[in-house]
């Protein structure tokens, strides 16, 4: 950073680390900061990865009226509006907006002519104050997602209804569902939200809605409140995938506690519904995504009711995310119900706990064989939660998978497999010959065997996962699932493979270049590959401009090493020293490193790409087994 | 009273009271969990030289009975700088540029707050009120932005600086 001019005084300045410069940075002022920034790369970052400018980020903005320059004047004009809540000078300035983008700022705008969105990506505690009634009045869809992640949210939650109310125009709404609880009540939502029409709540993790039942229930029943004041056309009510189990396996037993706390929240929750008579005319889609909704719930003939009350007066779409140890005959009977008496089209996202004694007896036999409920799956996930059965040497995948027959399956476009332990030294085949028929239209597909963190980079796998008595995976059919499945994007395989190398993927007689087969495929990620991974596989994956995240990884003896960059990812053995670095052939970086009894990354695709030139590091090291930092 | 060798990376040894150098939690550090306890131990300090160490050990000397600073808490705001600087400190930061980014990586490495803060606000002040190019005419820092880069952040710029 610091370096010698030759026409200056011979002095060479040390370079001060980032650190240090952020100690010197705090105590200027922003506009100072602003004249570091213009330094150099190194002391640009440091202000901006320390977040120093308040307002500070990318952005970009774009009036109307032609080229961007023609609009200079506004856009000064707009300069002082935006990041400082100042009035727009006259309401021009704000017909002629059309969109502008501030990210980690208080606001994001898009302005599709008449609309204005206005998405607040970090709370800002007096946000109710310093927008302009003219820009309230213009604001069609607020995003307050960001309120999830900040800190800053506390500060906003009493604020909320100050700031809805103001925004007469308010068609789209997404906010977690705690910034509503307090918010109004049920007689000021209709006054609140005359045009609201699409609205999206974020619940917390699952567990966490348990745990607070009561709690949620009130909250769940003000977006009821909603349903029957306000002219909504579509609610979706998504909350995050639940939390990795702490304990190594995840029991039977503890799933059907699970599911089973689920249905008492649930029978609480439709309890408060009805007492609230919900009526709606308007609303037409409905998209619940709450993962550990118990499929069992449909027993229950209060919850049953709901949605057949939603339907009776009018809903057309529904779509679900069930979770169960089984899928009863009642979600048939709903699902046919719904079709057949209300036209409404009912789609689902299956999350199906099994153990691995019953998977191969219940799901094929009993649990799933309801072409209902085929037909309405839209994503299929099977966790194999306990108990591997012993007798199964060889472990089919297509166990798990029922009912394997042509036409049943057209909505399925997701499948995932995660099974927490299958046979010691038995083997678990891919063998899916038969996706192309009875699965055409997946496009994502993950297989996971162990837990997604045995294979978190960096993290400490259980020995277990490499040791002599782990099951493993038969990948030589990896490629035939990419070429099955012609409209896959991603597929993920993570699971111990230790036996295989690049081989299979080295293009070599009839191996093509999977461009040829998939030319579709986004993402590829095999984890828990053998240590004789090398870039020779790499061009095999030439010529598809889709693929944009590819890692192959290895692991050796309890030694794992990845090599992850922006475009292409190879893994690489361990034992040896040295790294490199080269284009791939698009211009990204493809990167390559390897170190000392420790794993290394590097690749760094971005950057070098970004940078115009050779770079890459060779490898972060992190200390593992006793592993040496370096990098 | 006990006493700590230290040696620089010019490979002198200086011996120095450990009550005086206490300010250093790195040095601190080391004397705890090295067990240091005869006076003939040495500690290396492979970052910093002699001339350097010595003007550390100068500044520890005349701050050795200051009230320690309390711990950072990280949910707090980051803690107020110390704003005023005595007649002392602002005699004894008077050096070239060089000593006195010498001084800062020594006071960082070290992990000596108080000489470390001074450090920087005396490099702050040195920066406040210049431009890009000024400042980099002063710390002879190469100019790596490239042309697109410098446009970019004068853009962002712009919307910081209207108020």
């Amino acid at each position: 950073m610091f370096r010698k001019r030759k026409e200056k005084k011979e002095v060479q300045l040390p370079a001060l680390p980032g650190t240090v410069l952020h100690l010197i940075f705090s105590n200027l002022d922003s506009t100072d900061l602003l004249a570091c920034r213009e330094t150099c790369i190194f002391w640009n970052q440091v202000v901006k990865f320390y977040q120093m400018v308040p307002h500070l980020s990318e952005f970009f903005l774009h009036c109307g009226g032609g080229a961007r320059t023609k609009s200079e004047k506004l856009r000064r004009k707009l300069t002082r509006f935006l990041p400082n809540f100042l009035l727009p000078s006259s309401p021009k300035t704000l017909q002629s907006l059309q969109d502008a983008y501030l990210r980690n700022c208080a606001y994001y705008f898009v302005r599709p002519q008449p609309n204005l969105t206005l998405l607040a990506f970090e709370a800002v505690p007096n946000l109710g104050r310093c927008l302009s009634r003219a820009l309230f009045d213009k604001i069609h869809t607020l995003d307050m997602t960001a309120f999830n992640q900040s800190k800053l949210a506390k500060m906003e939650v009493g604020g909320i209804t100050g700031i809805i109310s103001g925004m007469p125009e308010l068609e789209k709404l997404t906010l977690p569902v705690r910034l509503l609880s307090g918010a109004f009540n049920a007689q000021e939502a209709g006054s609140l939200f005359p045009r609201l029409k699409f609205l999206t709540v974020q619940l917390p993790e699952t567990e966490t809605i348990l745990e607070q039942g009561v709690k949620y229930v009130c909250m769940l029943t003000k977006v009821a409140a909603l349903l029957t004041s306000a002219p909504l056309q579509s609610v979706r009510v998504e909350a995050p995938a639940l939390r990795a189990s702490p304990s190594p396996k995840l029991k039977e037993a503890d799933v059907t506690k699970f599911l089973g706390e689920g249905e008492k929240f649930l029978g609480r929750l439709t309890t408060s519904l009805f007492r609230m008579n919900v009526t709606t005319s308007s609303l037409k889609d409905v998209t619940l995504c709450v993962p550990g909704f118990p499929s069992t719930s449909f027993d229950n003939p209060n919850v049953v009711k709901v949605f057949e009350f939603l339907a009776f007066w009018g809903l057309k779409r529904l779509h679900l995310s069930v979770s169960g140890i089984v899928l009863p005959p009642s979600l048939a009977t709903f699902l046919r119900t719904m079709r057949s008496r209300y036209g409404c089209e009912v789609t689902l996202d299956v999350e199906f706990f099994t153990s691995g004694i019953r998977s191969h007896v219940t799901t094929s036999e009993s649990t799933l064989s309801l072409p209902e409920v085929h037909r309405s799956i839209r994503t299929f996930s099977v966790r194999v939660v306990a108990d591997y059965d012993a007798t199964v040497f060889l472990f089919m995948l297509d166990f798990l998978i029922p009912f394997k027959e042509e036409g049943v399956w057209d909505k399925l476009t997701t499948v995932k497999v995660q099974i927490e332990e299958v046979t010691p030294d038995g083997f678990l085949s891919l063998e899916w010959s038969w996706l192309k028929l009875f699965w055409p239209a997946v496009k994502h597909m993950s297989v996971i065997v162990g837990r997604p963190e045995d294979y978190a980079v960096g993290g400490r796998r259980d020995i277990r996962m490499w040791g002599e008595t782990c099951s493993k995976v038969n990948s030589a059919y990896v490629e035939g699932v990419i070429e099955y499945c012609p409209n896959l994007e991603t597929f993920l395989l993570w699971a111990d493979l230790r036996e295989e190398s690049d081989q299979i993927f080295v293009p070599s007689g009839r191996r093509e270049r999977w461009a040829e087969s998939n030319p579709g495929l986004r993402k590829l990620s095999v984890r828990g590959l053998g240590p004789e991974v090398t870039n020779n596989c790499i061009p095999r994956f030439y010529g598809m401009p889709n693929l944009t995240d590819l890692e192959l990884i290895g692991a050796h003896s309890g030694i794992f090493l990845i090599l992850v960059c922006l475009g292409v990812a190879c893994a690489a053995p361990t034992g040896e020293e040295g790294a490199h670095a080269e284009h791939s052939r698009d211009g990204r970086f493809f990167g390559l490193g390897w170190g000392w009894g420790g794993f290394g990354w590097g690749g760094y695709g971005g950057w070098g790409g970004y940078r115009g030139g050779w770079g890459g590091y060779g490898g972060y090291g992190y200390p593992y087994y006793g592993g040496y930092y370096w990098g | 009273m006990p006493f700590v060798n230290l040696e620089s990376s010019d490979g002198d040894l200086v011996k120095v009271d450990v009550d005086v150098i206490k300010c250093s939690v790195t040095i601190n550090a080391l004397i705890e969990h090295l067990g240091l306890e005869d006076d003939n131990e040495v500690v290396p300090l492979q970052n910093v030289g002699t001339e350097t160490l010595h003007k550390v050990l100068a500044w520890a000397k005349h701050h050795k009975d200051d009230l320690p600073s309390v711990d950072d808490d990280e949910d707090d705001p980051p803690r107020e700088r110390r704003t005023d600087i005595t007649t002392w400190d602002a005699n004894f930061i008077k050096m070239e540029q060089i000593q006195l980014f010498d001084l800062i990586l020594a006071a960082n490495y070290l992990d000596i707050s108080g000489l470390l803060d001074l450090g920087c606000k005396i490099v702050a002040d040195m920066i406040k009120g210049k431009t890009a190019d000024e400042i980099r005419t002063m710390f002879n820092i190469v100019n790596d932005l490239t042309p697109q880069e410098q446009e970019q952040i004068r853009k962002e710029n712009e919307w910081c600086e209207e108020k």
